[in-house]
């Protein structure tokens, strides 16, 4: 199972700053002052070796949308954020518009930064596409239709190209779809939000962001827990510190570094993906809340119990099981 | 969990000995809330030397002493982080709200100030 991410960012897309830009050029000359580099292989290694991870790398803006390859003809894509137009764009490059797919959307829910990717998805105007969106939400469609209908967007939902199928899910109930047993979870979010765990041939990954987990509520991290048990990736919106999500920003339906943690050391996960990060932070904060958090599981980690490995998840990173 | 008390002038100086954690937050929580809940002029100084782990349910127990003092005008101090604990303080930013010092003499005279 490969996951790719094409949008990690939570409830607004940004774009890196001229400032920002600056500045990790700023860090990479300081630190190539003095040195010749022979070979672009040379550069490459000294970019790849010497310099911070901040300098050379960025978290990227785009909201949320991950793509699991689980090795079957149909794709699968974890919400339609605005990382969805470069999947698309990816998918035109790969198949051009004489050989249909069929796209198979899994969503969390239908707030804005989780469906605007849509109206800017080609593969939705070429006829001949199957596109099929599960959803636990009763009514879908009407968020779809929406975004595009006068005056949000110009195009019309009904003037898509593609057949556009609504596949209405259950949370707790395992199906079989596009080649993989699926099951969603009910979550704490305003308007409801859904958790999905994938599996086949053993690899397990489970997606779940807009999810907030408050830490005096037992019965709902027992559900967590057995919903993460032993997963192979769990890909966990941790937007919030924990401070800010037990206060000031308690109840706005997100969670912690903290939460996440917790919850993939209580179910055995092999490995946490931080996600749907904070729009506010750049580059070097989401970095040290990674590394903060490397060090947070390290510290509460069961003496004897084998390591959770932490990621931070960014545009473009991909992963396989 | 075992909570040791010292009575000093209006304030109590409280010192849980152990973990925090999903079974012992709710007595220390109480605890705590009982201690700052005597009116304006209660000052609790938290005596943390004792205390090696801290899970989110006892972080949260902090945050809600915290947010009564705000409301009520009591005092709430923590002294004498374990290494453990002062990281944890720093990486679920508990750290920008709660007011920590290195030992039980800067608390109190931060509570007396
Ligand atoms: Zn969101
Ligand atoms: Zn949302």
């Amino acid at each position: 199972m490969r996951i790719k991410i094409w949008g990690c960012r939570g409830s607004l897309p940004v774009a890196m700053s001229t400032t920002r830009v600056r500045a990790k050029l700023q860090t990479a000359l300081k630190a190539a002052a003095g040195r010749k580099f022979d070979t672009d292989a040379a550069l490459e290694k000294f970019i790849s070796e010497e310099l911070p991870w901040a300098a050379t790398h960025t978290f990227g803006g785009n909201t949320s949308c991950v793509q699991i390859d689980a090795g079957g003809p149909e794709y699968i894509i974890c919400d339609m954020g605005s990382g969805l137009r470069e999947f698309g764009v990816s998918m035109m490059a790969a198949h051009g518009p004489a050989k249909p797919q069929i796209y198979n959307f899994f969503m969390s829910h239908l707030h804005w930064d989780h469906i605007m990717g849509f109206p800017f998805f080609p593969p939705a105007y070429i006829p001949g596409n199957i596109i099929r969106i599960h959803a636990c939400h009763p009514d879908p469609r009407a968020a779809f239709l929406r975004q595009q209908s006068a005056p949000c967007f110009p195009v019309h939902l009904d003037s898509l190209g593609a057949t556009i199928q609504f596949i209405p899910l259950r949370p707790d109930e395992t199906v079989q779809a596009a080649g993989v047993t699926v099951r969603a979870l009910l979550q704490n979010h305003e308007g409801d939000s859904y958790g999905y765990r994938f599996e086949k041939g053993g690899k397990s990954v489970v997606y779940t962001t807009d999810s907030e987990h408050k830490p005096e509520d037992i019965a709902s991290r027992d559900r967590f827990v057995e919903f993460f048990r032993n997963a192979g990736l769990v890909i966990f919106d941790a937007q919030y510190s924990l401070a800010e999500a037990v206060s000031l920003k308690e109840d706005w339906g997100h969670s912690s570094n903290i939460a996440a943690v917790e919850l993939c050391h209580q179910s055995h996960a092999d490995h946490l993906l931080l996600f749907h990060h904070e729009p506010a932070f750049d580059d070097t904060m989401l970095h040290r809340i990674w590394q903060e958090t490397i060090r947070y599981e390290e510290l509460m980690r069961d003496g004897g119990a084998p390591p959770l490995r932490v990621s931070s998840a960014y545009d473009g990173l991909e992963l396989d099981l | 969990m075992k909570i040791e008390t010292e009575i000093l002038g209006a304030g109590l100086i409280l010192k849980p000995v152990g973990r925090i954690d999903q079974t012992t937050a709710p007595a220390f929580q109480e605890r705590l809330l009982a201690a700052l809940d005597s009116g304006q002029d209660a000052a609790v100084a938290l005596d943390l030397s004792e205390v090696d782990f801290l899970s989110s349910i006892g972080l949260r127990a902090l945050m809600i002493a915290h947010k009564q003092c705000q409301t009520s005008g009591a005092k709430l101090v923590l002294f004498a982080l374990t290494p453990v604990v002062r990281e944890v303080f720093a990486i679920s930013r508990f750290d920008t709200v709660l007011r920590c010092f290195e030992d039980r003499g800067a608390a109190l005279s931060s509570l007396t100030a």
